[in-house]
């Protein structure tokens, strides 16, 4: 598999508008061609030939498609846009809303992304080597679905609102998250092996939010179920035990809240209810 | 320097002045139409082109608290809808909310000129005028709503009709308003107290007053004040199955005071208040009565309000209807209750071609557009952004010019509605010229604007063009999309007596002017108004009276129309 490389050349202080960097943009294309695509810059228009050294080709398969990005893409906006095969890998940050609508295929964030990571995304995989921002997977504003399919693993830190709105697929964050994971959550799973700052599953109707790290309090609006050993995020068992609890009640929801009991001793007074 | 043009050779479509397609030049010089223009003159070529006075919309929600509202509701209508600046233009968003520029361009594309907003709560009229002054190139006015106002009520409960007159003339002056709104008289206010109005003879909670003698009284109060536009109605019971014996009612409660021929009541969006059947399931058009009704009665005009299928956010007055499409959809919803004087709801809704209920809708408007069978007594309108964008008239216009566009769209729609409908039974198809009129004459009219809608000398340079060859015409209603093509994008507008857009594109982006009424009451009788409602505005209000008037020099541009009181 051939790669296609494009080597940011200079610093970019401006928003930028990269949704067309996509495989399904960009496969088949020759360079020069790619050179001559127009995005924005802040409020300029610009052409890629004078933000990225363009090198190497794409393949004509989108599924072979491999597009490497190097430079720190902070700035950058929706990389992968509504991709739906082949590769993207970033060498550096990933910028807002990586991978936003992403239907298939992969991309790998060597950095950090952030804010908006895999939004309404309904298919293939986003890995992050860092950490990732706020809104991860969740809903555009406004919108009631966010992720419908796929996975998204994030190595770092995850901010606030963590799959938001969420339907179906996967996010598994090694380090902590923020407040509101899984806030209106309706399906899929997610998985935090750090601590979360709080809120997890407010207003959740569906789904399974998995914390095995501390979690300061249970929302009230939660029922305590029962504790059991262990659990299952995908394809793997995760080793308890968990204090299981459904809700929220609030919005007749059941959804389910797997809290590790050996990082939250804070919450053995729910296990009175089991001897009853 | 004068500014003259001379658009010739086009095929001219005026129906005040009884032109319907004559091949003939149109000159115009400083603004206004004129009987000929120098040789200077800027010369358009409008030959196998169609002619037409600017659009006028006599009902559009683009301007006002609760449109600005609709904006923050809905982000991710803006989101699929983004227009880029150019050197010409602003940038900005649609969707079915566009913002004010948006809406201006937007307008002007299609060949419009003249819009009004037909809904701004009294204490937030200040805010319409606001985004009305920052909406490009069209003229626009708005009507303040007075069918739920505490002031009113009392009056009409105390049968003290020219009080009531008195206090409606103030208060379109101290707003700068054109004309009466009426919103589910009575019902909202009731509906603040956890009822719902059913008939127009229940008394409203606390007012003693009925609905019906609210539409009577303010019909009354319009004729004192010689208003240019007759009441303008959203009838009671709006979206409930059967309601259009509700709306034939309000129709016949003011048929008394007829004077002529000349209409005394608009109903607005008619198609929302024209479901016949007691239930959803077994809801049927009541288009055919009440075509019937306005067919056999001259004092009566309306406007379709026709759904557009596809993503929308309704948005009214009606808090109680609001309410119910918030419980039946589970949408967000913003409820607003605005002090003394009205209340107001904003819900998204997808129109589904699948849907029974939405299919009847598409049927009852146009239903009613080619059942009534005078032009001038029906405009064309979605009840932007209710039924639809306003950005979807070319396709109404498709529909109602060509019946294969019709027949295109029943083939898709719910099989029960379409069995149930009269609409596929119906052969005829609009004309030019009643197209015209549906869009631009008849609502010039019935606003009272005396320099729009029509190309007589002296009238208002606000001009469209557009690609349609009328000789072509049943080529054309055989191709619908092309139609829906020529009517969305016009080849030149003129607004007082510039080219604005050519080819689709803005080539500039004047504002154009307010319309407001002053109907001058007997000084006396203003003054005793004052110290009167002086009291009450320090009893009920939150805001000082002197806060709550809005000066004319607040406006960009106003034009103010006068009209004499008989008190």
């Amino acid at each position: 598999m051939s790669a296609l490389e494009l080597t940011l050349r200079r610093t970019v202080m401006a928003p930028l508008y990269l949704d067309i960097i996509s495989p399904d943009n960009l496969s088949g294309k020759r360079w020069r061609e790619i050179g001559d695509y127009i995005v924005w810059e802040g409020n300029r228009k610009v052409k890629l030939r004078s933000l990225f050294k363009i090198e190497g080709e794409a393949e004509a398969n989108l599924q072979d498609t491999l597009i490497e990005i190097v430079g720190d893409m902070s700035r950058a906006r929706r990389i992968g846009y509504r991709m739906s095969g082949g590769v993207i890998r970033v060498r550096g940050h990933g910028g807002l809303y990586v991978g936003e609508s992403m239907r298939g295929g992969r991309i790998i964030v060597d950095g950090d992304a952030g804010p908006w990571l895999g939004a309404n995304m309904a298919g293939g995989t986003i890995e992050v080597s860092g950490s990732a921002g706020d809104h991860v997977a969740a809903a555009s504003l406004g919108t009631d679905k966010g992720m419908t399919g796929g996975t998204i693993i994030v190595k770092g830190d995850s901010g606030s609102q963590t799959g938001a709105w969420m339907h179906s697929g996967l996010i598994r964050v090694s380090g902590s998250s923020g407040m509101f994971p899984g806030a209106h959550m309706r399906g899929g799973t997610i998985h935090i092996i750090g601590d979360c700052s709080g809120r997890a599953g407010a207003n959740m109707r569906g789904g399974k939010i998995v914390l095995s790290g501390k979690l300061p309090t249970v929302l009230p609006s939660f029922t305590f179920e029962d504790i059991r050993s262990q659990t299952r995020v995908d394809k793997d068992n995760v080793e308890g035990p968990f204090y299981v609890f459904s809700g929220d009640n609030n919005e007749g929801g059941d959804g389910r809240l797997f809290i590790k009991k050996a990082s939250n001793p804070q919450l053995k007074w729910c296990e009175k209810f089991l001897e009853v | 320097m004068s500014r003259e043009i001379a658009i010739l050779n086009g095929t001219v479509f005026d129906p005040t002045n009884r032109i319907f397609g004559e091949r003939m030049d149109i000159f115009v010089k400083d603004g206004k139409i004129v009987g000929s223009a120098s040789s200077k003159a800027q010369r358009i070529d409008a030959s196998g082109k169609v002619v037409m006075p600017g659009g006028v919309d006599i009902h559009s929600h683009i301007a006002g608290s609760k449109v600005n509202s609709g904006r923050l509701l809905r982000p991710e209508d803006h989101r699929k809808d983004v227009e880029v600046k150019t050197p010409t233009t602003h940038s900005g968003v649609g969707y079915s909310i566009p913002s004010t520029y948006t809406t201006g361009y937007r307008y002007a594309k299609m060949g419009y000129t003249t819009v009004f907003e037909p809904a701004t709560p009294p204490l937030k009229t200040r805010h319409t005028h606001e985004e009305l002054d920052s909406t490009p190139i069209i003229d626009k006015g708005c009507f303040p709503l007075f069918g739920n106002n505490w002031f009113v009520m009392e009056y009409l409960r105390d049968g003290k009709v020219e009080e009531c007159a008195t206090y409606v003339a103030w208060m379109l002056k101290a707003l700068k308003g054109y004309a009466i709104k009426i919103v589910d008289p009575g019902g909202v206010e009731v509906w603040g107290w956890g009822k719902f109005l059913r008939h127009l003879d229940e008394k409203v909670t606390h007012f003693n007053v009925t609905p019906r003698e609210i539409i009577r009284g303010l019909c009354k109060v319009n004729r004192l004040l010689n208003l240019p536009h007759p009441i303008h109605v959203h009838t009671n019971n709006l979206g409930n199955p059967g309601n259009y014996t509700t709306t034939i009612e309000t129709m016949d409660t003011v048929r008394d005071m007829a004077n002529g021929s000349k209409p005394i009541v608009h109903i607005t969006h008619v198609q929302f208040t024209g479901f016949s059947g007691s239930s959803w399931l077994n809801l049927g058009s009541g288009a055919p009565e009440i075509a019937e009704y306005v067919n056999k009665h001259g004092h009566v005009s309306v406007d379709l309000g026709q759904i557009i299928f596809g993503d929308t956010t309704t948005m009214t007055a009606d808090g109680p209807f609001q309410y119910f499409l918030h419980m039946l959809t589970d949408n967000k919803w913003v409820n607003m209750d605005v002090e003394v004087e009205t209340g107001s709801g904003i819900v998204p809704f997808q129109y589904k071609r699948s849907n029974y209920v939405n299919a009847i809708q598409w049927g009852i408007g146009l239903e009613l557009a080619l059942l009534i069978k005078d032009p001038w007594r029906v405009f064309m309108t979605t009840d932007h952004p209710n039924g639809g964008p306003f950005t979807y008239y070319p396709r109404v216009i498709a529909w109602l010019m060509s019946r294969k566009a019709r027949e295109r769209t029943l083939s898709k729609i719910n099989r029960t509605a379409r069995r149930r409908l009269t609409l596929p039974s119906i052969d005829r198809e609009y004309t030019l010229e009643e197209i015209a009129t549906i869009t631009r004459a008849a609502p010039a009219r019935s606003l009272g604007l005396k320099n729009k809608g029509h190309f007589g000398l002296g009238a208002d340079a606000d001009i469209a063009v557009y690609d349609i060859n009328p000789s072509d015409m049943d080529v054309l209603r055989r191709k619908p999309a092309k139609l829906r093509r020529a009517f969305g994008q016009a080849c030149y507008t003129i607004k007082n007596g510039a080219v604005v857009v050519r080819d689709g594109k803005i080539l500039k982006s004047p504002f154009g002017r307010t319309f407001y009424v002053e109907s001058q009451t007997k000084p006396e009788i203003e003054s005793n108004l004052l110290r009167s409602i002086e009291t009450r505005f320090r009893d009920y209000y939150t805001v000082g009276i002197e806060n709550y008037q809005i000066n004319e020099s607040y406006l960009r541009y106003p034009a103010k129309v006068r009209c004499e009181a008989e008190i």
